[in-house]
């Protein structure tokens, strides 16, 4: 368990690799095609050298863009990424594909990650041969200046992390050639000459394989570490199992030797059995290689296994970060809270009742101001006057609010535009019904014998006094068909500081862990505690 | 396993080494193919170069070289070639035996003789390259399994698709060989009559004279009833013979038609080329840059097609009057370029869709993210599926691009006299439809429709070759055995 | 406490009885028997829960019960599926609708392809309501702005004149369940309904599930891979490997004592259940495909704990829980209170056809009958 925790620390300590720093990824940015969509919008965070950081959220949450814009597959249209001192996202051209050995992305669905045209050994070769891999680096010791001749380039890497492909050390007339491990090349393949004469030393390196050997012996290596057999490199992916199929794309991803990999749900689309393989294979690898992990995921057991810390993202934002296991013990934020209720445990005698939370994300074309969450949001700050209320009547008006939500939303076709014109019902009009349904009792709604305008009265007064003028007003403007006064009445009666700015993020532990919560400044009560308080006191339905 | 034995040998020399003698049997027949009509490939190689030198706009500086190469070219016998199986003679008496014609046959017996040969000629070169074909998958080819094998199986099962090829391979060995087959040749019937004399046995003066083809044709013509008629399947008062009988103005039919499917097949292939590369392009372009680049297609594309192409025609007939193009093939090549470059949008469209479901898949996403050139991505990621879709559509616009060449010159803009086509015969025979002379018109009909339904036929074919939902096939059943997917 | 309501369900008559459901698909090749032998109930108001890998079968298991298998599958003859004591295998087409309507239906797990693009979802739900209820006009209107109401869907009335794309996936899958239970059902066979959703939306389903269950008296069958869910969810569980059941126990006895190798090598590889350090465990090899009679085990070339005799007698279940928990297993292992030998006896007599009784029923175990009952 010590051992446990001090690679933990080390790999906590360790120097940032990738810096993210309010990215924002918006498709749909042309003014022909109205709002946007804010797929992220505005996430900063680090990522250590050699760690797993995790990336959690639900569908339509942006991880899968916010992974991809870090590898440069999506443009960023704000904000930079900085990998290891160089702002990727200003890159183009040579050097971007130069960058791209760096970073590489496994992909989520092995059905459509291979072509199933080519064999798996063409598969994982043809990185390499895009970048016309090996280019080899050779370092000469003992002897000053010298130039590098023939198949290998001079060392050039300043911050002195990589290793030369070839060490040359010349002492005492004799030299010792000393070929990096990994490569597939070994000491007595390669030959070294070296010219002392004349003004500048040259060594000459040759190298007796050919690049196209050196590239199909790398792929037998590359298979054989992801679990494959050699045999393989002649047979198509549709011969393979999922499982298989994603070994081959993660073969693929470390062809050229990244030191970062993005993993874009790498296990998702997997049995619960293969899940496990894949999973230990990853650890594995990034034990031998040294790599550094974005794991992206929806399956909040799995990134508890593997991720040293995680980030929770909602709707295009980081609502949490710290570490893993501190996280899940104790979630800061009330989105984790709700996201970690919500997973089934697989242990049935725990009787749990979850937060379900009501309603969905909304749409990133139009993400709410403030807080993102504050739509569906649990442990969301009530306005003082009307805290008292109980918790049906909260349900009513969270239900209420984002029913005017949606009709804002909801488009009017010519046709209705035109019934509403001359006066006729539409499907819009029946606001009283609205209001009846939502905050009416069960028994008051099934009433037959009872008009519409009876029921909307009688409800009405069956609510509190200070509740009757807000909704009467929201009633008037929704009739008037301005669902965006009903929504800004509503706001204005029921909201409160959620609903109007952005939290900050705040520390919520000694690890480091931040939340961005309005929750967390000292005048409001805590998240736990505001969920303990609303949650207990329900009868539970 | 044969797999692991053959991953051994590295290189495809190495294997063919290893195991040569299938492979020493193929060529060997391939010699003995070759060196059967050694003379006309050859011919027809000097003939291009002649072609490609007379073209060369800085005068002729090979033009002796040239002319020897035609005449050792012309020395090389070839064996299956009308020369050889002559059926053009004349009777030395009434009902007296032939001479001119191969061992003194009739003539319709040699001809039939010489057409079988042709076509079983032809039938051995197919039989060999799918032979080869074997052999390669059998024992030369590295994987065990390729995706191209599937797509062959399940063609080789498809009957309706197997009948379209069996049609669209007639045709083509009717195009190819057409000296071959006609009883007689383009050139000496049908374009100069008049510069070639022929034998006959006259009976009204008892002996063999000697007159110029084109009286013969004059005496053979066919234009209604009785007399006046030289039905299918008959010989003239000239002793020769016509398969299909004559034309209102007495030339031969059958060799009308063999050339006019030369000409169809050369309007076809060039026109289905130019749309083909077009279309693929612009579909491979689009569908990897989408936005801007789709949008700008789309309206060119749609543009394009918003031209009325008969009026193009017949405008571009006009204006290219005498210009070097027309002479091509009397118009031929003209016609071509304007299918083609106002065909190509409707390809482009059909492959479209095809090409943007491509361009979603991870891979093409995967090659990006390592830094593939475009270029690479399109051919190697997104190319291999759209061929497919690709041959189907193109196999039906060519019987579209054939119809339409019919019908150009059914109506007499298209090619010129006296290129043979078979629009042109329709358009003859049409005065004579309900008289004994119906053979003008409704054989070359008939022709257009057999190969038109051909290639229609084979593009079901190849359609349902390439779709691995196809009917009966295994992707169909193990998905059914998996619960309809996610069992 | 759903100890206490299983024990209560249980008493009632079962709502469907499957036995010796074969269904198996002809390829040219070979016949792939897709669900082999496999045999349970269903009692009103309980949820049964049918838990395996892709490739065990399930899916075919809910379609062989609602008669939606197709050409090149069939179920076989001695099949028998009994709703409400009716047989059902062997019924044409017209009349397994009239069934399929009033008594069972069935959820799938992509909503948006259950549901028709180009019609409004008010208009499926009437379709359904006219189909089996007969309500017309108004009526139908007005049904099926409460159903919407009791699947949770705020503004009914106006979501019923909507396109299921304009609805999110949530939504769709509630507005799939309102369809479900338009025509009041007594069964609703879930087949992986909560798949291809995001689990705050999940928890979301599964707690509308739970409350239509009880307000009903619903019988569920509930099918998927996640154990996790099928925790939650179900009272009773069978596990299903390439075709057959291979073990069958009520849902807490299931995680707390899992007898046979495949539950327990499932159960250890999910993640979280364990040690978060130590590495996952996992099972050797992949599902295979069920296509020769099954005379062997069909698990035993992954199981950890095969021996010789795996490979040559087809086990068959056995009584595997203490006290009267109905808790079977389909391992040699078991039982495994007796010698080998005996155990091994045991299989090999229950598969052998001269055990069968007079009146042609194999002597399977009865899953109503607390274990003392049987010798």
């Amino acid at each position: 368990m010590t051992e446990v925790i001090d690679r933990e620390e080390t790999r906590l300590e360790a120097e940032i690799l990738v810096e993210v720093d309010e990215l924002k990824t918006y498709y749909d940015t042309g003014t022909l095609t109205g709002d946007p969509v804010k797929a992220v919008d505005g996430v900063s965070f680090d990522i250590r050298r050699g760690e797993t950081l995790g990336l959690v959220g639900e569908s339509g949450c942006g991880k899968t863009t916010l992974g991809r814009t870090l590898v440069q597959l999506e443009s960023a249209t704000e904000g930079r990424v900085v990998y290891d001192g160089t702002d990727v996202t200003e890159l183009g051209g040579k050097e971007l594909k130069q960058w791209r050995r760096n970073a590489q992305i496994v992909f989520q669905d092995p059905e459509s990650s291979l072509n199933d045209r080519m064999t798996i050994g063409e598969i994982i070769r043809e990185p390499l041969d895009v970048h016309d891999w090996p280019n080899l680096t050779a370092s000469v010791d003992g002897v000053s200046d010298a130039t590098v001749t023939g198949d290998a380039n001079r060392a050039s890497d300043p911050s002195g992390r990589r290793d030369a492909d070839i060490r040359v050390t010349v002492e005492n007339g004799a030299t010792d050639v000393d070929v990096r491990d990994s490569l597939p090349l070994d000491g007595d393949d390669v030959t070294v000459d070296v010219d002392q004469s004349g003004t500048t030393p040259t060594v000459r390196v040759d190298v007796r394989p050919t690049k196209a050997q050196m590239r199909r012996a790398h792929v037998r290596n590359l298979l054989e570490e992801v679990g494959m057999q050699q045999e393989h490199y002649f047979r198509y992916p549709h011969q393979f199992s999922g499982g298989q199929r994603q070994r081959i794309g993660i073969a693929r991803s470390l062809a050229l030797e990244p030191d970062f990999v993005v993993l874009d749900e790498p296990v998702s689309a997997l049995d619960v059995s293969v899940q496990a393989k894949i999973l230990n294979l990853l650890e594995d690898l990034q034990e031998e290689f040294g790599l550094t992990y974005l794991f992206i995921a929806h399956d909040l057991a799995v990134v508890r296994h593997i991720c040293d810390r995680v980030a929770v993202m909602y709707l295009g934002n980081v609502m949490e970060l710290g570490r893993t296991e501190d996280l899940f013990e104790e979630p800061g934020n009330p989105y984790t809270h709700s996201l970690l209720s919500a997973i089934p445990e697989p242990d049935p005698t725990i009787d749990k009742e979850p937060i379900t939370l009501r309603g969905a994300p909304p749409s990133p074309r139009n993400p709410p101001a403030g807080c993102p969450f504050s739509t569906r949001c649990p442990a969301k700050i009530r306005p003082p006057e009307f805290d008292h209320l109980d918790p049906d009547t909260w349900e009513a008006i969270d239900d209420l609010v984002r029913i005017v939500r949606e009709r804002r939303r909801a488009e009017r076709s010519v046709r209705e535009r035109a019934r509403e014109i001359l006066g006729m019902e539409t499907r819009f009009s029946d606001v009283e019904e609205i209001i009846v349904e939502v905050f009416g009792s069960p028994e008051s709604q099934t009433a037959a014998n009872v008009s519409a305008e009876r029921a909307f009265t009688d409800v009405l007064d069956s609510l509190p006094r200070d509740m009757r003028d807000p909704i009467v007003d929201v009633t008037e403007h929704l009739r008037e068909n301005d669902e965006q006064a009903a929504l800004e009445r509503l706001l204005d009666a029921f909201g409160s500081e959620c609903d109007a700015t952005a939290p900050d993020f705040h520390e919520v532990d000694t690890g480091g862990r931040v939340s961005a919560c309005h929750r967390h400044e000292p005048e409001y009560d805590g998240v736990a505690e505001t969920l303990r308080q609303r949650f207990d006191d329900r009868t539970i339905r | 396993m044969t797999g692991t034995q053959h991953a051994i040998h590295e290189s495809m020399r190495s294997r063919i080494v290893a195991n040569y003698r299938p492979a020493l049997l193929w060529v060997t027949v391939l010699f003995a193919i070759v060196a059967f009509e050694a003379g006309a490939i050859f011919n027809l190689l000097v003939e291009i170069l002649q072609g490609l030198v007379s073209v060369y706009p800085f005068g002729n500086p090979f033009a002796e070289q040239v002319a020897s190469a035609k005449s050792v070219s012309e020395s090389i016998p070839t064996l299956l070639s009308r020369e050889t199986i002559p059926n053009q003679g004349w009777q030395t008496s009434a009902n007296g035996p032939w001479e001119g014609t191969f061992l003194g046959l009739e003539p319709m017996a040699a001809w039939l003789l010489r057409f079988l040969l042709t076509y079983a000629y032809a039938g051995v070169i197919v039989a060999w390259f799918a032979y080869g074909y074997r052999l390669y998958r059998r024992h030369y080819r590295r994987a065990d399994w390729t995706p191209t094998d599937d797509v062959v199986r399940r063609l080789s099962s498809h009957s309706w698709g197997k009948f379209g090829l069996a049609v669209v391979l007639v045709f083509l060995v009717m195009a190819l060989f057409a000296p071959t087959l006609g009883p007689t040749t383009s050139e000496q019937n049908i374009e100069n009559p008049y510069s070639y004399t022929m034998k006959h046995f006259d009976a009204e003066s008892g002996s063999v004279e000697e007159i110029y083809v084109g009286d013969a044709n004059s005496g053979s013509e066919s234009q209604g009833a009785g007399d006046d008629n030289i039905g299918p399947w008959s010989y003239d008062d000239f002793g020769r013979f016509h398969p299909f009988g004559t034309l209102p103005n007495g030339k031969d039919l059958f060799t009308f038609m063999v050339y006019g499917a030369r000409v169809s097949l050369f309007i076809g292939l060039t026109a289905m080329g130019i749309m083909g590369v077009l279309a693929t392009v612009f579909a491979m372009v689009t569908a990897y840059y989408k936005g801007l680049v789709d949008l700008s297609v789309v309206i060119v594309g749609d543009s394009v097609m918003a031209i009325p192409q008969l009026l193009l025609l017949i405008l571009v007939a006009a204006v290219f009057n005498g210009h070097w193009l027309d002479s091509i093939y009397n118009g031929g090549l003209l016609i071509a370029l304007v299918f083609g470059f106002t065909g190509w949008p409707a390809l482009w469209r059909a492959v479209r869709g095809p090409a943007f479901q491509v361009s979603t898949e991870e891979w093409v996403d995967a090659a990006r993210s390592f830094g593939q050139r475009p270029s690479a991505t399109m051919r190697k990621h997104m190319l291999p599926y759209v061929v497919g879709y690709l041959l189907v559509y193109a196999s039906m616009t060519l019987g579209g691009v054939i119809i339409g060449t019919a019908a150009l010159s059914f109506l007499g803009i298209g090619i010129d006299q006296p290129t043979p086509e078979w629009g042109t015969a329709v358009a003859r025979g049409q005065p004579f439809v309900a008289t004994q002379s119906w053979h003008i018109a409704m054989i070359p009909g008939l022709m257009v429709v057999a190969v038109v339904t051909a290639f229609n036929a084979l593009g079901d074919g190849i359609r349902d070759a390439i779709d691995p939902q196809s009917e009966g096939s295994e992707g169909g059943t193990s998905t059914a055995a998996a619960g309809g997917g996610g069992g | 406490m759903s100890q206490q309501r299983h024990r209560q369900r249980t008493e009632a008559a079962p709502v469907l009885t499957v036995e010796n459901l074969r269904t198996e698909f002809q390829t040219d090749k070979e016949v792939i028997r897709a669900i082999d032998d496999v045999s349970f109930d269903v009692h009103p108001g309980e949820t049964v829960g049918i838990v395996g890998e892709s490739g065990s079968g399930k899916s075919v298991t809910a379609r062989s019960i609602m008669g939606l298998v197709d050409d090149p599958g069939r179920i076989l003859d001695e099949s028998s599926i009994r709703f409400h004591g009716e047989e059902l295998v062997g019924k044409t087409e017209s009349q397994y609708r009239n069934v399929r309507g009033s008594g069972m239906t069935m959820v799938f797990q992509d909503p948006l392809s259950s549901l028709n693009p180009v019609y409004t979802v008010g208009n499926q739900i009437k379709e359904a309501l006219r189909l089996h209820q007969g309500l017309k006009g108004k009526e139908a209107t007005e049904r099926a702005a409460e159903l919407l109401k009791a699947v949770s869907i705020p503004d009914a009335r106006r979501r019923l004149t909507e396109y299921p794309h304009q609805f999110s996936g949530g939504m769709r899958q509630r507005a799939v369940i309102a369809m479900a239970l338009a025509c009041d059902p007594d069964l609703l066979i879930c087949d992986e309904p909560t798949t291809a959703l995001d689990v705050t939306i999940q928890a979301q389903i599964l707690e509308l599930l739970n409350d239509i269950q009880e307000a009903e008296d619903l019988a569920i069958i509930f099918i998927t891979h996640d154990m996790g869910v099928i925790a939650q969810v179900a009272d009773r569980v069978n596990v299903m490997y390439s075709g057959e059941f291979v073990e069958k126990a009520p849902v807490e006895e299931l995680f707390a004592n899992p007898r046979h190798p495949y539950t327990q090598g499932l159960l250890q590889s999910i993640p979280g259940r364990g040690d978060p350090d130590e590495r996952l465990r996992s099972i050797e090899g992949d599902v295979p495909t069920p296509h020769g009679a099954a005379t062997y085990c069909r698990f035993a070339p992954r199981c950890p704990k095969a021996f010789d005799e795996c490979e040559s007698i087809h086990p068959a279940h056995v009584d595997v829980g203490d006290g009267d928990v109905v808790h079977t297993a389909a391992c040699l292992l078991y039982p495994d209170d007796v010698p080998q030998e005996e155990a091994l006896d045991v299989h090999r007599e229950r598969e052998s056809p001269a055990e069968r009784t007079a009146d042609g029923e194999s002597p399977l175990v009865d899953e109503n009958t607390p274990a003392e009952e049987k010798q």
